[in-house]
């Protein structure tokens, strides 16, 4: 059979693409952080969230790693049988599409809200997606490296948390834990959450160059978007103090606060630059990854006719996802934090408790699997 | 067939791109620099009917003057009063009367007058800074004692034409050569309202209204100076509304505590002699505070170090023949820091609010006495005994050994 997906990709533009995909709630939103119960030491919830990220996906990429050569819509299928692997693959389809469209639209709303008021979002929304479905239309590759390209936002967002520094006050980081342990618990699951889109990894495996190391360089990537959001809940409470649970924009808030010799100000310019940048980016890997499902669940020949498609159908998600603002909010807050981790980690609950049954000789699939470890991979070093 | 299936394809696909392009240059929501006008500084009052009353200064950037030579003797500002229920219809208001749109980005200031804070409190106007994209959180907050701020914002400088700026300009002065002022910006002011255990503060400015008969020498063909303004000192607040004010010397002592006071002047009795003053330099100060709770009973631990030169005496000193005087001096400092320090912290104390921090402090360090204290925090506040000490190190004597003596 053709490869559908020809393009190949190196382990560090994978890396930048799990990067920018993380890094768009963080830098847009930042929803961990809204109506915090207990700002002053949030960062220890997000803490949190990165130490359960790593076992998740280390656990998700141990998995993958076993159909080196299979997405994970090809593989659930394998694992689960016809009917059931075609569910479970849709269900993730459908939830990248989802939040493809929240993508969008927290972009959009972003720029409305701070910039220009009087446009509608939907205008900066079709401009976005249209850019990110010709890039997915052009393939992994093409995503991959101008992912390279824009992981420069990562470097330059670091660097906005540390430009204030004349404005922090880390005595609004105390008291530790005045309300108890619990409410990071349950905060952590709103950031783990948005850790959960990374779940697209699952399609870039088999087109990653050397697959062996992925497994680090997934690490890396949650390590360093891990890294910048505890960094930032801490800068943001360093700043706002019990105000920084209270900011629709928390990035830009940031960049005005910086005031270097009364000249060096008004820096609005690179979140916003950063915003659809990244935006873009994983509105593209997210296009790209639906588009290549279907196609793989439905066994077409080709996935680029699907790309427009799809971006229409985000696109208009995106504006009837949300009636306003406040929906979207709550959305994060509430709705994402509870049905995303439930399906993501549902899936693979059931992906992992099949193959399990599959390696112990129940009904021994038919066709090429061979589960075993990660030694098995032992074809494509090209 | 194919050929002309990919023109069609490349035809629309320029469609597109060209159609996307025209949206992409940002046209929507332009705003030209030639159709603003840039506010510098935002007043805000009661007005007589009992609404708000917004006054903004503007820049008026034709007159606005650069180099060496003044292009025109004009105002470089002007001034612009309306009324409104809510701060955002005022601000709308004033395009009733200015010919371009205000554009709040770029003001620095923002005026409160005494009788509104006082009364209607705080909420209803800071919801409009703190909400819109426009104005910006490192503006300054400056209440007015005893003045209205739209007179205030009639008040002209000299050696600067723009009021904002020489306010601004006033403010940097104090806080880098008194320390009499509180340094704060709005983001610091809502940071204070919204924790707990502290209560925010604000810069104070009061009017000084000049001679109408003033003298002006030179071709001044503008307007006479008519005001002029002088800060100083802090507003304190007790959550939402304005409670009282320290004066120059206790704002200086709650910067002690706090350890914002950098370089100021202290001036205390001269040791050596009576009836005669002497002052110190200080050239740098650490301040820091802890608190202690023992069932209700909550101390203050106030530690203070300073670092300061001979200013100037009044009589003349020799530390040659009498070394002794030195530790006079520093005697003599360390007594006046404490003064400003307890006389901040009573003042503080009569007014009930807890503008230094001491609740706060408590939460941060000991959330569970915090919680079980909280709500009789105003009862105990009063009752805090602040236990200071402060550590004066003198280093020089500047350029002379000795006092000139009269023969």
């Amino acid at each position: 059979m053709r490869q559908m997906e020809a393009g190949r990709i190196s382990l560090f533009q994978t890396m930048c693409m799990l990067l920018v995909i993380r890094l768009t709630a963080t830098t847009i939103a930042f929803p961990f952080m809204v109506q915090h119960e207990s700002p002053s030491d949030a960062w220890i919830g997000a803490a949190i969230s990165v130490v359960t990220a790593l076992i998740v996906f280390e656990l998700m990429v141990r998995l993958s790693l076993n159909f080196p050569n299979m997405t994970v819509v090809q593989y659930s299928q394998t694992v689960l049988g016809k009917f059931l692997g075609s569910i479970v693959a849709l269900l993730l389809i459908l939830f990248w599409i989802l939040d493809t469209a929240v993508a969008a639209r927290a972009m959009g709303n972003a720029l409305v809200n701070a910039f220009m008021p009087e446009t509608p979002a939907l205008v900066f929304i079709i401009m976005s997606v249209f850019l990110s479905a010709n890039a997915a239309r052009n393939g992994i590759e093409i995503i991959g490296r101008w992912s390279e390209l824009v992981s420069v936002g990562i470097p330059l967002t670091t660097i906005m948390l540390v430009l204030p520094f004349r404005a922090m006050d880390f005595q609004n980081l105390l008291p530790i834990l005045p309300y108890g342990f619990g409410i990071h618990l349950k905060r952590s699951v709103v950031a783990l959450a948005i850790f959960l889109r990374l779940s697209v990894l699952g399609m870039m495996i088999p087109y990653v160059h050397n697959r062996k190391e992925i497994l680090r360089y997934t690490r890396y990537a949650i390590l360093i978007s891990g890294f910048l959001l505890v960094a930032q809940a801490i800068v943001l409470v360093a700043i706002f103090g019990p105000q920084a649970t209270n900011s629709a924009v928390p990035t830009l808030q940031l960049v005005r606060q910086i005031t270097i010799g009364e000249f060096f100000e008004r820096l609005e310019l690179i979140p916003v630059a950063i915003w659809v940048l990244i935006t873009v980016v994983n509105m593209a890997v997210f296009v790209w990854a639906s588009a290549l499902g279907i196609a793989q669940l439905f066994n077409l020949n080709r996935f680029q006719p699907l790309v427009y498609p799809i971006g229409a159908l985000a696109t208009l998600l995106s504006i009837l996802l949300f009636k306003n603002y406040l929906e979207q909010v709550l959305y994060f807050k509430y709705l994402q934090s509870v049905f995303v981790p439930l399906l993501v980690l549902g899936v693979y609950a059931l992906l992992y408790a099949g193959f399990a049954l599959r390696k112990l000789g129940f009904n021994r699939p038919t066709g090429s699997v061979t589960p075993m470890g990660l030694e098995a991979e032992a074809d494509e070093n090209k | 067939m194919k050929t002309s299936k990919a023109l069609m394809y490349t035809t629309v696909y320029l469609t597109v791109t060209a159609l996307l392009m025209t949206v992409a240059t940002g046209c929507w929501s332009r705003k030209e620099i030639e159709s603003l006008a840039f506010v510098t500084a935002v007043g805000v009052d009661r007005s007589p009917s009992g609404k708000i009353q917004m006054t903004a200064s503007f820049a008026k950037s034709g007159a606005l003057g650069t180099g060496e030579r003044q292009t025109s003797q004009e105002k470089p500002f002007w001034v612009e009063t309306v009324e409104g229920n809510t701060m955002f219809e005022s601000f709308r208001n004033l395009s009733y009367l200015s010919p371009k749109r205000p554009y709040l980005p770029h003001n620095d200031i923002y005026l409160f007058g005494e009788e509104l804070l006082r009364e209607t409190g705080l909420k209803p106007f800071i919801d409009f800074i703190n909400r819109q994209p426009q104005p910006r959180l490192t503006a300054r907050m400056i209440v007015t004692r005893g003045a209205t701020a739209r007179d205030f914002l009639q008040a002209e400088f000299e050696g600067m034409t723009m009021p904002s700026e020489a306010l601004r300009a006033i403010i940097n002065n104090l806080v880098n050569a008194w320390g009499t002022i509180p340094d704060l910006t709005i983001r610091e002011f809502m940071c204070r309202m919204e924790s707990e255990g502290i209560e925010p503060i604000a810069m104070c400015a009061e009017l000084i209204p000049l001679e109408p008969d003033i003298q002006l020498e030179g071709e001044v063909t503008r307007e006479k100076v008519k005001a002029t303004a002088t800060l100083g000192g802090t507003a304190v607040f007790k959550g939402n509304y304005l409670v009282g004010w320290l004066d120059n010397f206790e704002t200086r002592g709650l910067n002690w505590i706090l350890g914002k006071t950098n370089n100021t002047v202290i001036e205390f009795p001269h040791p050596g002699a009576e009836d005669k003053i002497a002052s110190v330099e200080i050239l740098r100060a650490t301040g820091k505070f802890k608190v202690e709770v023992e069932d209700d009973n909550v101390r203050a631990l106030i530690e203070v170090e300073v670092v300061g030169n001979i200013g100037c005496v009044q009589e003349s000193v020799d530390f040659l023949k009498e070394p002794g005087l030195w530790t006079k001096f520093e005697n003599g400092v360390k007594n006046t820091i404490e003064d400003e320090i307890a006389g901040a912290v009573a003042t503080l104390q009569q007014l009930g609010a807890d503008a230094v921090g001491f609740g706060q402090d408590i939460f941060r360090r000991k959330p569970k006495e915090w919680a079980r204290l909280r709500d009789r925090w105003d009862e105990i506040f009063p009752t805090i005994e602040a236990d200071i000490s402060v550590e004066v190190h003198l280093r020089g004597m500047g350029v002379i050994l000795k006092s000139i003596e009269s023969r």
